[in-house]
């Protein structure tokens, strides 16, 4: 929770502090009260290794929302495992880490890449990109969500090509031969995974060269829904922030995310969020599959996982074999947002799925909504 | 120069720190864990030490070995699922073989731009690791049970720290100090400069290589960041500030170092971990720049 | 259309690099001078971009004058480390203390990362700029930010260069420089001279800092990649010689350019590995302008 993923890794942590504070008015669990113990993970995996040593062996927890990186979330699974530690991911989305042995104790609760991917694929149908740029930061996940999104094109029968991919360091900011090529090349779309203040570092140079901005471009995961990440692109680009699109791997239930989000605004001073919806229904889910299993026993808890059927302000979660998260409709989708200047003032406006969609998404380049 | 009476006391602080890990394991908990880094990282320092002090070579990427022992044990028994000791002693080979080899292409240089050689190359092992294994490197269900782990990191701990010891002491020590001195003066009496020279690099490189290979033991993950330049500064930290040149300062210097960085993050943020940790290194510089093997020296151990 | 565009890419190439020429031209000076690597200059590149941050967002300053601020306190806190140092740790006699310096200037490093980390909470900085927009040339974007830093980076080069030929002080650090004992036979106090080519050196980081920020951000992390690139272009450009780092400045500009574009995985191990060909064999670098040291 420090570096330049901090904002986000903070909503983490809000999102399971206002679940805890929820669960404890009601009387905790098993009768006792919930608590949380955080450790930052650090800038790098060893950090992360050393937090999850002290969370474990100083402070005995059992319980483990799960590292942010999904480099972290690999590189901490050994001594996790060792330990049977029982994990919620919520944010880092590997498939591949869903695998046995190890997935005995770990099970997913949002933003899985097939999320991740959908979004993609649901921006190139609304556009309408006959052909598209994918770039990515160089983490495990987006390779991952490329493989995915070329695999699902054609399931959803989307017709988009891809000119081409990209991917850069995470520590990267600047990214200005990409965004040459961008130009040179001419996409239908863009689509950019990178899920820290690279992507709003990408953002600001996108949006400054008169070549690329009127490109519609999809960010996904990015911290850029947050207000003042927004504003500190609109101070810098006047105007250029405008028609940017953010895809965030946390569903819209009517009602329900409202009111979370209206908690969120009260607590913390936001009303958009990627991360925190996901982890306040880790934590309930959790919570329901302690009481469900009547014992603290990690063992007997990963089953009592297995019964989940829950619906909160990231979505309705049902697990599969593999301890991930349905993908679908009325499951876990996703929701699409265009960021908009109206009156001086920035808004993130719903515009997939259909269903939530309470905004009409508009073309930057011709001021028109698309079809 | 050296004496019998100055390997005895340094013999007293290995006795000290074996029975403070064995104390650790006793209690149990996340003090092993500081222990085990502390294993790791004083065979580190004394490997950088040992080249610098007692040949008179810079390196500035001293992550060089330490990461190339920690990939490459993390390849064998990681990846491989070969014999872990057998995987342990190999790692700390190539470590040797890699970090001399390359080491040994700097000799010419003046220590400054030795050091910059070596830091630039360290960082070209960075990316390319990063770049190969991705952020999150190598990882891999446990090889070894705790306890043996722990005796391993120990034990590693005692060799590399008696390996030092005896070599500073002996003449092959008189001939590196010689040489770190005076090039020119040393090649008049006789000793082959270049020849001890390499001789240090590898011998360096297959300690940092040790202590690469236990890190990953016992963290069971290899990953890029352990090329990068802070833990190329670490041991330089560690040495300046227990004193160059003192394996006894070292350890002691390895010691607080480890231990500052492992345990305050348990009961702080990393920020002020971070704040305090290099307050007190530039603190203990300040007034004490020939490290605290001088505190040591004035209670009469004599390091 | 192609040769156009990569004639851009070279254009913005060597803008980026001609800026990044100073921070190295500042890392030259003190090596020459003091005759230790400065392990704490890329932390003020960071400090340069953190303060005109603080001047102009939070104080109100109107940007230029943020700038100013920003560089002079960054001269000025770079004598005050000079000054906090004990007297006979201002100067490397020997080896072993040029490592002294180099470990306490790392801790300082790493004291302002975290602090500066404490401070941020973490995040991106976003550095207002001397001026908005860009243009597009063969599809590079050319901000004029960049065109404006590149140049007042000239133009300080040319000072610069100036001032250490004709002024008295440049010439009693030059003298310095390259032979202690004569010029402080000669009545230049040893100490003033560090200290004031540290404050230089430094306060050229930060110039670097306020002039690059702006387009690519800062946060508490940007201080160790500045500090290899530095080492980079002063390898090419070699220690000592400020044309050299002018020079290296450029060539690095331009290769990272091309190179990140065409192959983005490899840049650094290509540009890294290309420099430690070039330190094994040519160590002085391309123009090495040789103050020794040990």
């Amino acid at each position: 929770m420090s570096g330049s993923y901090a904002p986000s890794g903070e909503q983490v942590l809000q999102g399971a502090e206002l679940a805890v504070a929820q669960i404890n008015s009601q009387g905790g669990v098993l009768g006792h009260p919930l608590k949380i113990v955080s450790q930052d993970e650090g800038p790098t995996t060893s950090t992360a290794i050393q937090a999850a040593q002290i969370l474990v062996t100083q402070d005995h927890v059992q319980f483990l929302i799960g590292p942010y990186w999904s480099g972290d979330v690999a590189a901490v699974m050994p001594f996790l495992y060792q330990h049977k530690v029982l994990e919620v991911l919520t944010v880092s989305a590997v498939d591949s880490f869903m695998t046995p042995p190890y997935n005995a104790y770990t099970f997913r609760v949002g933003e899985d890449d097939h999320q991740n991917a959908l979004l993609g694929v649901a921006f190139l149908n609304m556009t309408h990109a006959g052909t598209f740029v994918y770039l990515g930061e160089d983490y495990l996940w987006t390779h991952e969500v490329y493989n995915f999104t070329l695999q699902m094109l054609p399931q959803y029968g989307v017709n988009s090509t891809l000119l081409w991919a990209a991917y850069y360091p995470g520590t990267a900011t600047d990214y200005s031969s990409a965004i040459a090529r961008i130009a040179a090349t001419h996409p239908g779309a863009v689509l950019v995974y990178m899920s820290g203040e690279n992507s709003v570092d990408f953002i600001k140079q996108y949006v400054s060269n008169p070549a690329t901005r009127n490109i519609p471009v999809l960010l996904v995961d990015t911290p850029l829904i947050l207000p003042s990440y927004a504003q500190s692109v609109q101070a810098a680009v006047p105007g250029g922030i405008n028609y940017v699109f953010i895809g965030a791997p946390s569903d819209y239930v009517p009602g329900v995310t409202d009111k979370f989000f209206a908690l969120t605004q009260e607590e913390y001073g936001y009303s958009s969020s990627i991360f925190a919806p996901d982890a306040y229904d880790a934590v309930m889910i959790l919570a329901g599959a302690i009481q469900g299993a009547g014992t603290t026993n990690t063992t007997a808890v990963a089953r009592a996982m297995m019964a989940t059927d829950y619906t909160g302000p990231g979505g309705h979660v049902v697990f599969t074999p593999q301890h991930t998260p349905v993908v679908g409709y009325g499951y876990k989708t996703g929701t699409v947002y265009q960021v908009v200047i109206r009156n001086g003032a920035i808004y993130d406006e719903r515009v997939w799925p259909p269903y939530v969609a309470n905004f009409t998404a508009v073309n930057p380049a011709t001021g028109q909504p698309y079809r | 120069m050296r004496n019998s009476e100055g390997a005895r006391d340094e013999l007293m602080v290995v006795a000290a720190l074996v029975a403070l890990g064995i104390a650790a394991f006793a209690v149990g908990g996340y003090i092993t864990y500081i222990m085990m880094y502390f294993f790791a990282y004083s065979v580190f320092a004394l490997s950088w030490d040992l080249l610098y002090s007692y040949s008179g070579q810079l390196s500035l990427g001293h992550a060089l070995p330490f990461g190339v022992g920690a990939f490459a044990f993390a390849l064998l028994a990681g990846a491989l699922r070969l014999n872990p000791l057998a995987s342990f002693a190999a790692a700390s080979l190539v470590a040797a073989l890699a970090g001399g080899s390359l080491g040994t292409t700097t000799l010419r240089l003046r220590p400054a731009y030795q050091g910059v050689a070596l830091l630039v190359l360290s960082q070209v092992f960075y990316w390319f690791t990063l770049y190969r294994f991705g952020d999150e490197g190598i990882s891999f269900p446990q090889v070894l049970g705790p306890r043996y782990v722990y005796a391993t990191g120990m034990a590693t701990f005692v060799v590399a720290s008696l390996m030092v010891i005896w070599i500073t002491n002996s003449n092959v020590g008189l001939r590196l100090a010689a040489i770190k001195d005076d090039n020119a003066a040393a090649m008049a009496i006789g000793i082959d400069v270049a020849r001890y020279k390499i001789l240090a690099q590898f011998l360096s490189a297959f300690m940092a290589g040790l202590g690469g290979s236990f890190y990953v033991l016992f963290t069971m993950d290899a990953n890029y960041s352990v090329f990068s330049i802070t833990n190329s500064f670490f041991p330089i930290a560690i040495s300046v500030l227990g004193g160059m040149g003192s394996p006894g300062g070292v350890l002691i210097g390895g010691l607080l170092l480890t231990a500052l960085t492992t345990f305050l993050p348990a009961v702080t943020s990393l920020a002020v971990t971070y704040l305090i940790y290099a307050a007190t290194v530039f603190l203990v510089l300040r007034f004490y720049p020939r490290g605290l093997r001088n505190l040591l020296n004035r209670a009469g151990v004599k390091v | 259309m192609p040769t156009a565009f990569i004639f851009s890419l070279a254009l913005s190439g060597l803008e980026y690099g001609l800026i990044l020429g100073l921070m190295a031209a500042g890392l030259s000076l003190i090596y020459g001078v003091m005759g230790n690597v400065n392990t704490a200059h890329g932390t003020f590149y960071m400090l340069g971009g953190f303060l005109l941050f603080l001047f102009s967002v939070a104080l109100g300053l109107p940007v230029p004058a943020a700038i100013a601020v920003a560089v002079i306190a960054s001269f000025a806190l770079g004598m005050a480390v000079i000054f906090v140092l004990p007297a006979n740790l201002r100067i490397a006699a020997s080896a072993d203390d040029a490592n002294l310096i180099m470990i306490a200037m790392l801790m300082l490093a790493i004291a302002v990362e975290y602090l500066l980390d404490m401070l941020t909470g973490g995040t991106t900085l976003p550095v207002p700029s001397l001026a908005v927009g860009a243009i597009a040339i063969s599809h590079v974007a050319f901000t004029y930010q960049g065109i404006i830093a590149a140049v007042i980076s000239a133009a300080v080069y040319a000072a610069l260069a100036a001032f250490l030929r004709c002024s008295r002080i440049g010439k009693a650090i030059r003298a310095y420089a390259q032979n202690r004992e004569l010029a402080e036979a000669l009545g230049v106090e040893g100490s003033r001279v560090v200290a004031l080519a540290f404050g230089i050196g430094v306060a050229l980081a930060a110039l670097s800092g306020v002039l690059l920020t702006p387009i690519y951000g800062v946060n508490s992390s940007s201080g160790w990649d500045m500090l290899v690139i530095a080492f980079v272009i002063v390898t090419l450009g070699g220690l000592g010689s400020l044309y050299g780092s002018l020079m290296g400045g450029v060539i690095y500009g331009i290769g990272y350019s091309l190179l990140s574009y065409y192959v983005p995985n490899y840049t650094y191990i290509i540009l890294l590995a290309a420099i430690y060909v070039i330190i094994i064999l040519k160590p002085t670098g391309i123009m090495g302008e040789i103050v020794e040291k040990f």
